[in-house]
This record gives structure tokens, C-alpha cells and sequence, in this order.
């Protein structure tokens, strides 16, 4: 596809509008840039913010470690979960075991365990069969379930999240633009997800680098209000210029 | 001496868009042109020099220009563009470049024969101005630059045919403007220096 023709070169247009623009191709009115200066001034900005930028760099390396973190405590979630349902089956698996004894011992009486008040132990392990009620072999296989699933809720989550945010760290690097709203997004998802600081402190750095350093500064500044001593701290300070407190 | 390193330099020019250029480098070569630019968004003087040092700076951030479908000037005009946009929320200059419009259409103007090309570009300027800052952008990267439209979708991350609908927009509103002050100023002799001809 061919660029338009120029204004300034169209027939069709009035010549007055040709004038305006080829004159108005030359420097703006009251404009002189001194670059010399300028540079230096660049210069000056790029040594102040060497330390800063390499540090911001570390970015990374402190994904790292909060990867690992969320690693660790992930497995120590399910491992958990995973052992208060092994303990719910194992008492159920007693219980069913006692409760079929019972049932055998009480057996050849002929009568329902529910009609043998003599064996209060029967009474309490067996409870009466009612609608409302489930026998223990059923409880323990709901409070199995019951126990199991949140963690598998959350095991999903933070897995959900900490792919949500290996990608945001990547597009961080090179489209800050997008970063910004993935991150926007990662929070309203995960409000109280594990990696809310860190999701926090790249949003910070994408809006430094789009030059919002006033936007910045202000979440970085509420950022530190509420986690003076997290560990995404130092690198927010560092990347808005705040000094430690 | 001078002369060997005028022609590397411009050979220099000739292949830089096809190599990664630092902040340094690029300021160089592009700070003048940026500076017009922001200019040309409509900055205050006294917002220029931190603007150009912002820009520059985010194109540090951003590890300099690297190769690809927009020119380096393109990719500093979008850097720019964001940094004037910024600049000019936190300051609110657009209620003040509206009212300096009304009072250039009623006050001053070159005549239909006479062109005093100080003015002249005053007028470029306010007329640029009244526009979106978007639309602005284009017609000065196209029309007052010579960029191509390739260079400034790739700089600006848009669809050719959006910096298309963007210029025709610009243009419409540019030769709209041209047309009421030629009639408004048609016939009328121009004044200069303070004095009426």
C-alpha cells in the first residue's frame, strides 16, 4: 500500500494550506535545543540510575526466590491436605472396621445394633438409620472429599498463578504496556494471591519505565505503607528512588 | 578532517536504522528532533528540556532502539508522544492552547498575498494545537517530517490503516482550519512588527 500524497505536494489543496505546511516544516517558532547540554544532563541520569537499573535487574533472581517459596509452600499445602485426608480415611477405614466387628459380634442376636442399648459403643459408632443421617463409612469418605478439595482449589490457583505470573515477569521485559494491564488483571483474579507483592512490584517498574513516575511513586509509596518489610520492598524503593526507611 | 567525519557520520545516518543504537547514541543524533517534536505536541518551553531527558531516558529503560519496521525517529516520536501526553494531563494546557487559537483567528494573521513565515509557523503551531493529540502526532511525523506511514504504525503499535484514518482525519481538520482563516483574513493587510501596513 502507498503512503498519501503530501499535502504540501497536493494540487487539490489551497495554497495557502501548501504554504502553511511547507514553512511549517522548518524548526517550531522560539525553538533552539542546546544538545551539548542535554547530554550531559542524559549522562548525569544514565550514572545516577546505573545502580538502580542493575538492581532492578535483579528482578528476577527475586522472582526466583519467591518461586521457590511459593514451590515449597505449595507442596507443604498439599502435603498437608493430602495428610488430614490420609488421617479422615484412616479413622474412617477404623471405624468401618470396628463398626463391622460390632456388627458381627451383634449378629447372631438378630437384632439391629440401634435396638441393643446394652453396647453403648455400638450406639455411638453406629448411628441410627435415619434419612437425615449418613453411616460412618459415608461420613468419612464426605469428610475425605470435604477435606481434600480446597487444597486441590488452591494447588490450582497457585498454579494458575504462578504461570499468570512467569509470563507477566516476560512481557514485563519487553512490552511494558501490556505488562501493566496483565497485572491489573492477575489482581483482580487473585486478590489475595501469593504473588500480590511481587504482581505489585512489576506493575511499579512497567510504569517507571513508560516514564508514569509520578503513578509510580504514589502506588509504590501505598505499595510500602502496607509492606514496609516485604520482600518486594527494596526493589519498589529502588526503582521509584524512595530511601529505605 | 571535519569533512571525513561529516561523511561518517552521514554514512553513519544511512544504516543506523538497521542497527541498535544506545540512548547516548541516539540523543545525538535525534535530541534536536525530538525536542521540535514535543514542541510541535504543543509543550511549553519550560517543559522541553525535561521532556527530551524523559524520553531519552525511557528509551534507555526500554535497552535503545533496536531494529525493525519504525525508524528510530519513529520510535522516539512514540516515546514522546506518550511523555507529552503525560505532561500535558499533569499540567491541563489544553483549555489555554484553545483560547490562544480564538485570539490568533481574531487578532493577527498573514494576509492573502503577504506570508511572514514567523508567523507563519505560529499559525502551523496553533492550528496543531486544536487537534488530538493522536491525530497530531501523525500529521506532524507525516506531513512536517516525511515519515513514512509503515514507520509510524510500526512506532506507535497501530494498524497502517488506522495511521491512514488518523492523517485523512488530521488533514481534514488541518485544511478546515486553513479555510476559515484565507476567508477570514482574505483582503486584509498584515500587521508586523506591532504596526499596521
Amino acid at each position: 500500500m502507498n503512503d498519501p500524497i503530501r499535502l504540501s505536494d497536493d494540487p487539490n489543496a489551497s495554497e495557502y494550506c501548501r504554504q502553511l505546511l511547507k514553512v511549517g516544516r522548518s524548526a517550531p517558532p522560539g525553538f533552539a535545543y542546546d544538545v551539548g547540554h542535554g547530554l550531559e544532563r542524559l549522562r548525569g541520569a544514565l550514572r545516577e540510575r546505573t545502580a538502580p537499573a542493575s538492581r532492578s535487574d535483579r528482578l528476577p533472581g527475586f522472582s526466583l526466590r519467591i518461586g521457590a517459596y511459593a514451590l515449597v509452600s505449595g507442596f507443604a499445602v498439599i502435603a498437608f491436605g493430602g495428610s488430614a485426608a490420609w488421617i479422615h480415611h484412616q479413622r474412617a477405614v477404623r471405624a468401618t472396621a470396628s463398626n463391622v466387628r460390632l456388627v458381627q459380634s451383634s449378629a447372631p442376636t438378630a437384632a439391629p445394633p440401634v435396638a441393643r442399648p446394652k453396647h453403648p459403643a455400638a450406639d455411638e459408632i453406629v448411628p441410627p438409620p435415619s434419612p437425615t443421617s449418613s453411616p460412618p463409612v459415608q461420613r468419612g469418605v464426605i469428610a475425605l472429599a470435604k477435606s481434600s478439595s480446597p487444597p486441590a482449589d488452591r494447588g490450582d490457583d497457585l498454579s494458575s498463578e504462578t504461570t499468570d505470573i512467569a509470563q507477566l515477569r516476560s512481557v514485563a521485559r519487553t512490552d511494558p504496556h501490556r505488562a501493566l494491564s496483565m497485572a491489573q488483571e492477575g489482581a483482580r483474579r487473585y486478590p489475595r494471591g501469593f504473588f500480590s507483592q511481587e504482581r505489585e512490584a512489576i506493575a511499579i517498574t512497567c510504569l517507571v519505565t513508560l516514564g508514569h513516575v509520578s503513578e509510580a511513586r504514589t502506588r509504590a509509596e501505598r505499595f510500602l505503607a502496607a509492606h514496609p518489610r516485604g520482600p518486594a520492598a527494596e526493589s519498589i524503593r529502588e526503582s521509584v528512588g524512595l530511601s529505605p526507611p | 578532517m571535519h569533512t571525513r567525519a561529516m561523511t561518517a557520520a552521514l554514512a553513519s545516518d544511512a544504516c543506523e536504522s538497521g542497527i541498535a543504537l544506545s540512548a547516548e547514541r541516539l540523543f545525538r543524533r535525534h535530541a534536536s528532533f525530538v525536542a521540535s517534536f514535543l514542541v510541535r505536541l504543543g509543550l511549553q518551553p519550560d517543559e522541553i528540556e525535561d521532556a527530551v531527558q524523559e524520553v531519552f531516558l525511557v528509551a534507555h529503560r526500554q535497552g535503545g532502539y533496536r531494529p525493525g519496521p519504525a525508524q528510530p525517529r519513529t520510535w522516539l516520536a512514540a516515546i514522546a508522544l506518550r511523555v507529552s501526553m503525560k505532561t500535558k494531563t499533569r499540567n491541563h494546557r489544553s483549555r489555554r492552547d484553545r483560547k490562544i487559537l480564538s485570539e490568533l483567528m481574531t487578532f493577527v494573521g498573514p494576509s492573502a498575498n503577504v506570508f511572514d513565515e514567523m508567523e507563519a509557523r505560529e499559525i502551523v503551531q496553533r492550528i496543531l494545537d486544536e487537534m488530538d493529540p493522536e491525530r497530531r502526532a501523525v500529521l506532524i511525523l507525516f506531513e512536517l517530517e516525511g515519515e513514512a506511514c509503515e514507520s509510524i504504525a510500526a512506532a506507535l503499535g497501530i494498524e497502517i490503516g488506522t495511521v491512514y484514518s488518523r492523517l485523512y482525519r488530521a488533514r481534514q481538520e488541518f485544511q478546515r482550519v486553513c479555510a476559515r482563516l484565507e476567508d477570514r483574513w482574505k483582503g486584509r493587510t498584515i500587521i508586523r512588527n506591532g504596526g499596521a501596513a
